[in-house]
């Protein structure tokens, strides 16, 4: 799994939305994501929108994804 | 998951103010993300009820369910999900989650 391929799944699931993934040793990885679909959602269904979107990417070796999501400002 | 299994699950997110299932222990983390996880609660000075996951896959799998959550760590707080290390961080950096446990028993001097 690489950072390029998790930025695409997270892009296909929103298209609209701003998204940076960092990481290179193919399991541990940390991704900014800024999405207008985030507004009103807590922290917890954020995150679980991410891990739809991913689907069953984490029963390979992708196991550590550290998720950082906002709303856009303004 | 087992009726037992969720029972207890249920009664231990209820019954202990924090809980932290995670990969070793607070003392003995055995991952990154569980060992910040503990960090951020030892931050806020509150008691941690940590169970380790790895003692039991089928533990592991079954919080899976309970949370609807695919990975470790998984914090509860008053018996809400509130999720893994990252929201904690989140939660730390702008004090709501100082703000959460603000009338809990403290344990440790809060930095």
């Amino acid at each position: 799994m690489t950072a390029e391929e998790i930025r695409h799944k997270i892009l296909a699931g929103l298209p609209e939305a701003e998204v940076d993934v960092q990481g290179d040793d193919g399991v541990h990885f940390q991704a900014v994501i800024v999405s207008e679909r985030f507004r009103g959602l807590s922290r917890v269904q954020q995150h679980k929108l991410i891990y739809q979107i991913l689907g069953n990417a984490f029963d390979g070796a992708l196991h550590a994804l550290a998720l950082t999501t906002r709303v856009p400002e303004g | 998951m087992t009726p037992e299994m969720k029972e207890r699950l249920t009664n231990e997110v209820k019954d202990n103010d924090v809980v932290l299932y995670m990969k070793g222990t607070a003392m003995i983390p055995m991952c990154g993300f569980s060992a910040r996880a503990a960090q951020v609660l030892q931050a806020v000075g509150v008691k941690i009820h940590d169970v380790n996951i790895l003692d039991s896959d089928e533990l592991r799998l079954a919080l899976k369910e309970f949370s609807d959550w695919p990975t470790f760590p998984q914090c509860y707080i008053k018996g809400q999900f509130i999720g893994g290390s990252d929201i904690l961080m989140d939660m730390y950096q702008d004090g709501e989650l100082q703000k959460m446990v603000a009338e809990l028993p403290k344990v440790t001097p809060v930095k």
